[in-house]
């Protein structure tokens, strides 16, 4: 049924492309990727309770092998690009997975964000395979001769939409087998699940190495839309707009991923269109957005102070209880 | 004197404590009775502003208590010894004490303070700057009431400060808290499930049951009441 | 000059720096149980504060003083005002909210001060001294850095362990609500130690931009330095963020200057998924001190 509905909104997204705004074009290419991120993100977050910071990181693996694999073979398949991607990801994630697997809490927290912080130099070091710190460009994606008339800028959307369907149809039902009540049975209790025979670190890496694979995929996507991988354009900033993207949809929803993916990418093209009505200075301008997005994790965090899964059903059931008199506390100790 | 009326605290939805009144005289030691479960601790942490109560009201002279921070509480003259001690193993037995003397900001008087408590428990003056850590049970307890007096308090909290301690040690302390209150004009409410002991040197007695309260009498004459030993104390 | 012996020095001289960030990170977490994820952001903030400061008065002491007077404000702020309600949720709450002001500083600072990169004065001169004939690698203001943070660390000693409010504080952080019981203020405390925490990193801001320069982002890379030191120690050990600090220094300088600068980072993720991997709880922390 979602996978459905994603495939009725993205047919309805490709129709309503207006193919003479290049930028909107841009911008959809880029709520694809996001989404794909966010959604990977999700799962890892959201359902199992493990929180990343280096999810930027994992899609510059993701877009640094797009890089390479170009470099080598031309023309080869973007379908077959974003499949290799994808998977020296997930290989890259079963490291990363299986140290984060015995880590918890702000510990996880900080070895992710070392990923973050640490991953972009080491494109720089080795730079006769990476660029350094111009980035190896990525060749645009062109149409085939049939299809000639349709802009580039288009067929990349068209492209990116079809792995963006994919990866929602593969998610939403993945959440619905025995793995999705795993992931998050361990968010619940570990100690409950390792009782229940569930193999909990094992089952964490899977999670990490699901969600690292969208990451790499989301990567792929970036590199192809931005046509260049560069260390710049995986900044730690990246793996907080994710976060952001998660956090706006509500944590551990896949459509929740979708919103959070447009918010994230048209909010600021949206203050930037503000700009024609009121002045604001471009600094302000251009920053403003990640202020919103930070001042969005402070009030979630504020609003919901007693965990953030399912942080808006909490949030009507608490409505709910302070009808009834004395059920107050009952609210407040879930 | 120390008025709880109509107090009811509940966790999650479940009554722990049901409008239970209470009555503490200035002078003199009452016990708190009753079966585990019975909302002993939590009428004694809801006195000590731990637990915000649900309804009813404590109030100690004219003053009301019911809505005061725990560190407030203490500035009035009332201290609590939580269930087990609460001593902080991290600090020293010195340390420990201190502590409980710093919001007076009194040092001539923190030095007499510590001097009396030594004298009362002389194994704590030998231990003194040991981590609190290494104390036995006993000691620890000791260090426990020690520390409470270190605010010189006019009323004392006791949550249950037989738990887990050898009869003979049980003894000496409950010899303490009567000493304390007949030399130093304390009142002292002392939560207990070891019923003999605590009526052994109470002058009142309440027993809880289920959140309620059941019996409130002279401790001489509860100690003699049978049906109410059989049915809520279960000997 | 020996090459090693360069190495170390420049090492020990950055290990200082990333030992106050740890310091600081290790008071937030003794305090309160929190990551303060922001704490890198907060110092860049001060650190902008100082220079306008700075500028506007012509005296670096002026921006210095004024940079650890605004952390302390800064850290009461965030912590009287926004993380005290995360306090006692759920971990992934308080690293979110910590997350969330790292990016309101680094987009309102930019808004304030521009994103350009900036030079930042220093008290004392960053090029190497010359002893005769010789130039050794450290400069007077390296001498400084080091000479401050250690002042720094023994007033903490100080404070910690021979003073009422020291003392206070580690109830506070060892059993908050027996404290309570006992009288002491613990809200107050908390805030005291956000904000004293604060102070600590605003210390490291100071030392870092004169070498490294200042912008938006300039406190990202030794934000994941100085948790690393911090867990290096234990995040509960003054000290250990001190020894921390000095071996992520050392570490980071070797690797920086014999496998290239641009590992640095990742070096010091290498170093911190190692530690994490063989010590969860850091290598200071003795087994009995550990509260589960």
């Amino acid at each position: 049924m979602l996978g459905v509905g994603f495939l009725l909104v993205a047919a309805l997204v490709v129709w309503a492309i207006d193919p003479f705004d290049p930028f909107l074009v841009y911008q959809l290419s880029s709520v694809c990727y996001f989404a794909i991120g966010a959604a990977g993100l999700t799962v890892l977050t959201g359902l199992n309770g493990q929180l990343s910071l280096g999810h930027g990181a994992l899609m510059g693996i993701g877009a640094y092998t797009t890089a390479v694999v170009l470099k080598a073979h031309t023309d080869l398949n973007p379908a077959l690009v974003m499949g290799t991607a994808t998977l020296v990801t997930a290989v890259a994630s079963i490291i990363v997975g299986a140290a984060a697997a015995r880590l918890r809490g702000p510990y996880l927290a900080g070895a992710t964000l070392g990923l973050a912080v640490g991953l972009p130099g080491v494109a720089v070091r080795f730079s006769n395979i990476f660029g350094g710190d111009a980035g190896t460009s990525i060749p645009a994606l062109v149409p085939p001769d049939a299809l000639s008339s349709i802009a580039p800028e288009v067929w990349l959307t068209w492209i990116g939409l079809i792995p963006t369907v994919i990866t929602f149809v593969l998610l939403a039902n993945l959440v619905r087998t025995r793995y999705g009540r795993d992931f998050r049975a361990i968010r619940e209790d570990e100690v409950a699940s390792a009782l229940n025979g569930i193999r909990v670190a094992r089952t964490q890496v899977l999670a990490f190495v699901l969600s690292g694979a969208c990451a790499g995929l989301a990567g792929s996507l970036l590199g192809y839309t931005s046509n260049l991988a560069a260390p710049g354009s995986f900044p730690l900033t990246l793996s907080l707009l994710l976060l952001a993207a998660v956090v706006i949809g509500g944590l551990g929803t896949l459509p929740g991923a979708v919103w959070g993916a447009l918010v994230v990418v048209f909010v600021p093209s949206w203050i930037s269109s503000l700009n024609d009505t009121v002045h604001l200075p471009s600094a302000v301008r251009d920053q403003l957005p990640l202020a919103l997005f930070g001042a969005v994790f402070v009030v979630a965090m504020l609003a919901f102070p007693h965990g953030i899964q399912g942080g808006v059903v909490r949030l009507w059931q608490f409505r709910a209880s302070r009808r009834r008199p004395g059920a107050q506390e009952q609210a407040a100790d879930l | 004197m120390l008025e709880v009326e109509g107090l009811s605290v509940s966790y999650g939805g479940v009554a722990a404590l049901d409008g239970v009144s209470l009555r503490i005289p200035d002078h003199g030691i009452t016990a708190v009775l009753g079966p585990n479960g019975a909302g002993k601790s939590t009428l004694i942490r809801a006195i000590a502003g731990l637990v915000r109560p649900r309804a009813g009201t404590v109030s100690y002279g004219r003053r009301l208590l019911t809505g005061m921070s725990p560190e407030a509480i203490v500035r009035m003259g009332i201290s609590m010894v939580p269930e087990g001690g609460g001593i902080i193993r991290e600090l020293t037995v010195d340390e420990n004490l201190r502590l409980a003397h710093l919001w007076r900001r009194d040092r001539a008087d923190l030095r007499k303070a510590l001097d009396e408590v030594m004298a009362l428990f002389p194994p704590l003056a030998a231990r003194r700057h040991l981590p609190a850590n290494s104390l036995s049970g006993g000691e620890r307890q000791m260090l426990a009431v020690g520390r409470a007096l270190m605010s010189r308090p006019e009323l004392l909290l006791l949550d249950e400060p037989s738990l887990g301690l050898a009869p003979k040690v049980v003894s000496l302390i409950m010899r303490t808290i009567r000493d304390l209150c007949a030399k130093r004009g304390l009142s002292v409410l002392l939560v207990e499930q070891n019923a003999r002991s605590a009526l052994s040197i109470a002058d009142e007695a309440l027993l809880l049951s289920s959140g309620r309260t059941v019996a409130s009498r002279r401790a001489g004459e509860l100690a003699h009441e049978e049906e109410l030993w059989h049915a809520y104390l279960g000997y | 000059m020996n090459y090693f012996f360069v190495l170390t020095l420049t090492g020990v001289a950055a290990g200082m720096i990333y030992a106050a960030l740890a310091l600081a990170l290790v008071l937030v977490w003794r305090a309160t149980r929190v990551v303060n994820f922001a704490q890198g952001a907060m110092a860049m903030t001060t650190t902008y504060i100082a220079l306008a400061v700075i500028q506007l008065t012509g005296n670096y002491w002026f921006g210095f003083i004024v940079a650890l007077a605004a952390g302390l404000l800064l850290g009461a702020v965030a912590e009287r005002g926004v993380v005290r309600w995360v306090e006692n949720g759920p971990p992934l709450n308080a690293v979110i909210l910590t997350l969330g002001l790292l990016l309101i500083l680094e987009a309102v600072v930019p808004m304030i001060w521009g994103a350009q990169i900036r030079s930042f004065p220093a008290p004392f001169s960053i090029a190497a001294m010359q002893v005769g004939a010789a130039f050794i690698p450290v400069s007077p203001f390296n001498l400084f850095t080091v000479g401050v943070v250690l002042l720094v660390m023994v007033a903490l000693l100080v404070l910690f362990r021979f003073t009422g409010l020291g003392l206070s504080m580690r109830a506070a952080a060892f059993a908050p609500e027996i404290a309570r019981l006992l009288g002491v203020r613990v809200g107050r405390l908390l805030t005291f130690g956000w904000g004293l925490a604060t102070m600590a990193g605003a210390l490291a801001g100071m030392l870092v931009a004169p070498t490294l320069l200042l912008y938006p982002n300039n406190m990202d890379a030794i934000l994941v330095y100085g948790f690393t030191a911090a867990v290096l120690g234990g995040l509960d050990s003054p000290i250990g963020a001190l020894v921390g600090g000095l071996s992520m220094g050392l570490a980071l300088s070797f690797i920086g200057g014999y496998l290239g600068p641009d590992l640095e980072t990742a070096g010091a993720l290498a170093i911190l998924i190692a530690i994490l991997m063989l010590r969860p709880q850091g290598l200071f922390v003795h087994a009995a001190e550990r509260r589960v």
